[in-house]
Parts: structure tokens; C-alpha cells; sequence
């Protein structure tokens, strides 16, 4: 009887929580790594940083799938975290800014892809490849400040 | 904030000038946590890329070797970045985080992923130039990988609990 009610006590309902919360957060911040992999190796083949042996619209092609999936690995439990308070992070403005930064971040990766598909899109490619690395270094960075502002 | 009696090093971190500096610092702490992620990007993120690789996940298509040489370099740098900025960061809390938990397993499994690296790159890892086309990648380099993978996952993990506990 005891146990039951340390159980429901608050302070082991509020540990519980910050256990899963730090969870979620580890799983948020491995799909952020591997997706910051994708994209830096996507972003230096596009400037043409890639050496001989590696051709940059394969290598993209070939991240396709695993950048899709810890784009949704991260928009998911993103989701999550910011389930738990959504009023704080809407009034947050780094919030916004951040959405904004990981769009456009999204679409210039898809730029990317097809740019470096084409014949003779070198010069768009290394724009988009640049592009790229700063948006999502941008994200990255509002992302970290939003839980301190 | 001190938690029980740490021993006197680590109190004499906890008071080094630039520990105290970090610590009371608004900007300095939060600018050297952004910079721990994207060290740890340029690190967890190009290796998870490298080990899934040698697993035959992704880029099966892509001979590792040109991959490992472009990619290890990033890593290094990412390594320097993030060692950097988490010294700063631990010593500057190194009395409060002394007894954590998280923090000591996170350092084991740091070490263990180093190691794990070590001996990969100074044994089957040499022969990383033959590997790809119709020469698969040995069942040894994939055993090196995965471990790398679970290490790093387990650091990353403990890391983001230690700010919890």
C-alpha cells in the first residue's frame, strides 16, 4: 500500500517525466546529428569540397532516404518536446525564427539535390551547398538559444 | 552550487579563473553549449555516416575508402571542437557535476568509444583502400562500427541527462 503511494507521489511522477523528457530530448538530438551529417556532407559536395572518388549527385542520392528519415525522426519528436509547452514556445520568437530557418533549410536542400543532378549546375549548386550549411547552422544555433531566452 | 565534499582538484577547477568566468558568465555558457552541438554534428553526425558504411546500411554503392579519408579529417575537427567546449563547460561545473552520475558513465563510454576507434584504425581499418566493389567490407570492420555506433549513442544519451540529475 505504502509502495503503491510512493509510486503516485509527485515527486516520483515529476522524476518519471524528466526522465522521459531527457529521453525524448536524447532521441531529438541524435536524429539532429545524424541529420547535420547528411547535410554537411550534401552541403560540401554541392561547394565542391567532395575529393576524386566521390561523385557529389550520388552521394546525395544515396543520403536521400537516411536525411528524409531523421528529418522526420527530428520533426517527431520535435513535435513532442514542444507538445509539452506549446504556449512558451509559440510566444517564444527564436522559436518562429527557427521554423523559419529549418523551411528554408528544407527546400534549398531540395534545391541541392536537383541542381547537382543537372549537367552544368555547378555554379547553383555551390550557392545552394553554401546556403545550406548556413541555414542549418542557423537552425542549430536558434534551436539551442530557445531554451535560454 | 557544491555538492558534499569533492575532492580538493576538483574544487581548484571549480575556482580556476576561467571556470568562474565561464560560470558566471550569460553569454560565455549558452555560446559554448552551441558550440558543443555543432562540434558534436561534425563529429557523431559524419561518423554515424562512416559506421553505417562499413555496416552496408547506406551508400552501399560508394567505396568506403575515399569516404573514410573525406570524412575522418571533419571528424577530428569536430572532436577538437567539442572536447574543447566540453572541458570549458564540465569545469566550470566540475564541483556541482563531481558526483553526477551520467556525467561518470558518459566519460566511460567516451573513453570506450576512443578506444574502440583506436584499435579499429590501427588494425583492419588499414586495409580500408581494398574494400567496396566486389570486395565487402570484413564482418571485423562492421563488429568496430556498430560498437562505435552504441558508444556514441550512449554518450550523446547520458550527456543530455546529465543536465537532469
Amino acid at each position: 500500500m505504502l509502495d503503491q503511494l510512493a509510486e503516485l507521489s509527485p515527486a516520483r511522477a515529476i522524476a518519471d517525466s524528466i526522465a522521459v523528457f531527457a529521453g525524448v530530448e536524447s532521441l531529438h538530438i541524435m536524429f539532429i546529428a545524424f541529420l547535420g551529417g547528411c547535410v554537411l556532407v550534401s552541403g560540401l559536395a554541392g561547394v565542391g569540397a567532395a575529393p576524386r572518388g566521390i561523385a557529389p549527385a550520388a552521394l546525395l542520392q544515396g543520403l536521400r532516404w537516411p536525411y528524409r528519415g531523421a528529418i522526420a525522426g527530428a520533426a517527431i519528436t520535435g513535435a513532442l518536446l514542444f507538445a509539452t509547452s506549446a504556449q512558451k514556445y509559440l510566444s517564444n520568437p527564436l522559436f518562429t525564427v527557427k521554423l523559419i530557418l529549418l523551411a528554408s533549410a528544407i527546400a534549398v536542400q531540395v534545391l541541392l539535390a536537383r541542381s547537382l543532378a543537372r549537367p552544368g549546375g555547378a555554379g547553383w549548386s555551390r550557392l545552394f551547398g553554401i546556403a545550406s550549411l548556413l541555414l542549418w547552422l542557423g537552425a542549430i544555433t536558434a534551436g539551442r538559444w530557445i531554451g535560454l531566452i | 552550487m557544491i555538492i558534499g565534499d569533492v575532492p580538493d582538484w576538483v574544487r581548484a577547477v571549480h575556482e580556476w579563473p576561467l571556470s568562474v568566468a565561464v560560470r558566471e558568465s550569460e553569454l560565455l555558457f549558452p555560446i559554448l553549449q552551441t558550440f558543443h552541438i555543432f562540434g558534436l554534428v561534425l563529429l557523431v553526425g559524419v561518423i554515424a555516416i562512416l559506421d553505417l558504411r562499413f555496416l552496408g546500411v547506406l551508400l552501399r554503392a560508394q567505396a568506403p575508402g575515399p569516404l573514410a579519408r573525406w570524412l575522418l579529417p571533419i571528424s577530428r575537427w569536430g572532436f577538437a571542437v567539442v572536447f574543447a567546449s566540453g572541458a570549458l563547460l564540465l569545469a566550470a561545473q566540475s564541483a556541482s557535476l563531481y558526483f553526477n552520475e551520467f556525467l561518470r558513465v558518459k566519460l566511460l563510454l567516451l573513453a570506450a568509444a576512443l578506444m574502440n576507434a583506436l584499435l579499429f584504425h590501427t588494425s583492419v581499418f588499414r586495409r580500408v583502400h581494398e574494400w567496396g566493389g566486389a570486395v565487402p567490407v570484413p564482418r571485423s570492420a562492421a563488429a568496430f562500427a556498430g560498437a562505435s555506433l552504441l558508444f556514441w549513442v550512449g554518450v550523446l544519451v547520458t550527456g543530455r541527462y546529465i543536465a537532469y540529475f
